[in-house]
């Protein structure tokens, strides 16, 4: 995600759990909807957003309410007061952290035309602060993609559209049908019917996923950059832990930001015209997902065709994508110049993901090893909740040879319990 | 299925070769007596092919919308032909049900495939889909309607310990038939729904599994 701004500044700040009192569950004052960065770099920063949902005060206006009713319809628990004289410290407000576009050309086999990709990508995140003491409590990252494929590139002007379209009001779905795949909102209320914000949980950030040599060098020829696959995948793990976990992130951006970061934002509901300017605290906890090799592979199938394999025989394609992450926690230490801090859980693994396919089809391989990350952060994160010794039976990578399964659940298991404090069955229900 | 053949018609000229398990039922039915008690059976032997039929008839459809979206209109059309011609019963004796679940397995095929690729489907080809899937949503009564007969037959105090065990061999394999196909086409819905994500990820065969063991 290109939109997170991290101005850096030097200031330690306490985590959210020393600066609050612990057990009681967080009131928070809405203060309406917003957009990271500043007034003034709108229209570069949100090239399409810009054209309408946050044009204006009057465009954002008319979004505030909707989001706030949705988190009410569908989240009971958490405290959002919707009162400006209200004495709560703490104030919540939802900014629009980023929007990207991509436009992907590509041969559809059943036609054998040209077609195009339409890739929409929305961060919206649920950012909760201190406005008295300028500082950031906690960050929920939520990240929204859709796909769409069409037959001639589209405009401008239509992708603005289809971007200001996405904030809509959910339409109401039957039961039984499913809610369209462009609905937005209508994830992002299942997302944030989810939200449990208290005084006790803790804050986690994503390291900069990092790329050894020869990945960068597969990325690059791939046709993608490794410094945008990095900033991308690191915006995604960060959403991804927050979600999983239920827990607030400490967003680095793929920057490298820290404790005393800055959180620029303009959010004119909250605080009139210009931006406000917030301190990020430390994280409690890091997590590093760092990619040491990618390969790609394939292999050509004989498979019978039809139900019965009574349509004769055709080759088939099977292309696979395959990776070793280096996945490590540590606990955030700012004054141990050093290690900064210590390290809690350190494993390789790998990833592996295959299609098939018959005929002809044209892959970018940067694009696939984006998938197949993204796809492995998920699993990552399923694991670190409620790690499975099954799946470390399949993912510990080969490096890993003499490492009971069973011992490196136990140890990540002990670690979500003892030091996160997240039981795998209160996050499921939630 | 032929659902007109519940009481034997005097037209019907069985042609087993087709494997018409409506026609193996009624004769099932028939053999013995024409007992007055039996009716009841029939009639619940109407209800149950003529609730499969609807199924097919409606899952076809639903098929057809699906081929409609992803660009062919020339399996769309076979689709609905072959709709047309179970609709009218003329596929009793024709295999018809297997030729269903070729149908719908191709298209589930196809679909994969496409979403396997991680290649995305247009607004319009997305709302031809979802028209497809609310007709498969539709058939969820037709099939209350398989499962109330099927149990009423199996209840059946006219019918002998044989009597039902025949009729319920062929009917759970009528069944089993018919939930395939409708299986491949709700496999062909979820395909569609994670071709607007990014794209459908699966986990690779042991050959191209072993090119990765050093990772």
């Amino acid at each position: 995600m290109t939109a997170f701004l991290g101005v850096l500044l030097a200031a330690p700040m306490c985590a959210l759990a020393a600066s609050v009192q612990d057990g009681a569950a967080m009131e928070v004052r809405y203060c309406g909807i917003g957009f990271l960065g500043k007034d003034a770099d709108k229209k570069n920063n949100y090239r399409y957003l810009s054209q309408s949902v946050i044009k204006d005060n009057a465009s954002l206006g008319k979004v505030s309410p909707l989001l706030l009713s949705l988190t009410r319809d569908a989240n009971t628990h958490l405290h959002i007061v919707d009162d400006s004289s209200n004495g709560s410290n703490y104030s919540l407000s939802y900014i629009i952290a980023g929007e990207k576009y991509e436009r992907q050309p590509f041969v559809y086999p059943l036609t054998h035309q040209t077609r195009y990709n339409n890739i929409f990508t929305v961060m919206l995140n649920t950012v909760v602060f201190d406005l008295q003491q300028g500082q950031v409590i906690g960050i929920y990252p939520w990240i929204f993609q859709y796909n769409e494929a069409s037959d001639a590139p589209l405009a401008d002007g239509d992708i603005a559209k289809r971007f200001g379209e996405f904030f809509r009001k959910p339409e109401p779905v039957a039961e039984g049908e499913e809610p369209p795949a462009d609905a937005m909102l209508t994830a992002w209320s299942k997302s944030v019917g989810g939200l449990a914000m208290s005084f006790k949980a803790n804050t986690i950030s994503a390291s900069p996923v990092q790329f050894s040599e020869d990945a960068a060098k597969l990325i690059m020829d791939g046709g993608s950059t490794p410094e945008v696959m990095s900033r991308d995948l690191t915006t995604r793990y960060e959403a991804i832990l927050s979600q999983s976990l239920r827990l607030p992130v400490i967003p680095s951006g793929g920057g490298g930001a820290g404790a005393g970061d800055q959180f620029v934002a303009a959010i004119p509901s909250c605080v009139g015209q210009g931006e406000v300017t917030l301190t990020l605290p430390a994280p409690a906890y890091r997590f590093a997902f760092d990619v040491g090799v990618l390969k790609s592979g394939s292999v050509v199938h004989s498979v019978k065709r039809g139900p019965d394999g009574d349509q004769g025989t055709v080759d088939q394609n099977e292309v696979g994508y395959g990776a070793r992450i280096h996945v490590q926690v540590s606990q955030t230490d700012e004054s141990d110049t050093v290690n900064h801090g210590k390290l809690i859980l350190d494993n390789r693994l790998r990833a592996i993901n295959a299609k098939t396919y018959i005929g002809k089809r044209e892959f970018s391989d940067g694009d696939q090893f984006g998938k197949l990350l993204v796809n492995f952060m998920t699993q990552t994160a399923n694991n670190i909740v409620d790690p499975q010794e099954k799946w470390f039976k399949e993912h510990l990578s080969a490096e890993e040879s003499k490492t009971k399964p069973s011992a490196v659940q136990s140890a990540w298991s002990k670690f979500v319990k003892e030091k996160l404090h997240v039981n795998p069955k209160e996050v499921a229900h939630k | 299925m032929n659902t007109r053949n519940h009481s034997m018609p005097s037209h019907a000229k069985p042609r087993w070769s087709g494997q018409a398990p409506a026609v193996a039922v009624m004769a099932v039915l028939c053999f013995g007596a024409a007992q007055p008690a039996r009716a009841n059976t029939g009639g619940e032997m109407a209800v149950f092919y003529l609730s499969l039929k609807g199924i097919q008839v409606a899952a076809l459809s639903g098929a057809a919308d699906m081929w409609k979206a992803l660009g062919s209109a020339e399996k769309a059309q076979e689709c609905l032909g072959l709709a047309s011609d179970l609709d009218k019963g003329d596929l009793a004796n024709e295999d018809g049900m297997k030729k269903f679940k070729a149908k719908t397995a191709e298209l589930s095929q196809t679909i994969g495939e496409l979403s396997e690729a991680g290649l995305p489907l247009s607004r319009e080809q997305q709302a031809s889909a979802q028209k497809g899937a609310l007709k498969l949503a539709g058939t969820t009564v037709l099939w209350a309607g398989v499962a109330i007969s099927a149990v009423r037959i199996a209840k059946d105090g006219n019918l002998n310990m044989l009597e039902k065990i025949a009729i319920g061999v062929i009917m759970a394999g009528e069944v089993k038939s018919a939930a395939d196909a409708t299986g491949n086409l709700l496999s062909a819905w979820k395909a569609y729904r994670s071709m607007t994500a990014a794209g459908a990820l699966k986990e690779p065969s042991k050959e191209l599994a072993a090119q990765f063991a050093a990772l």
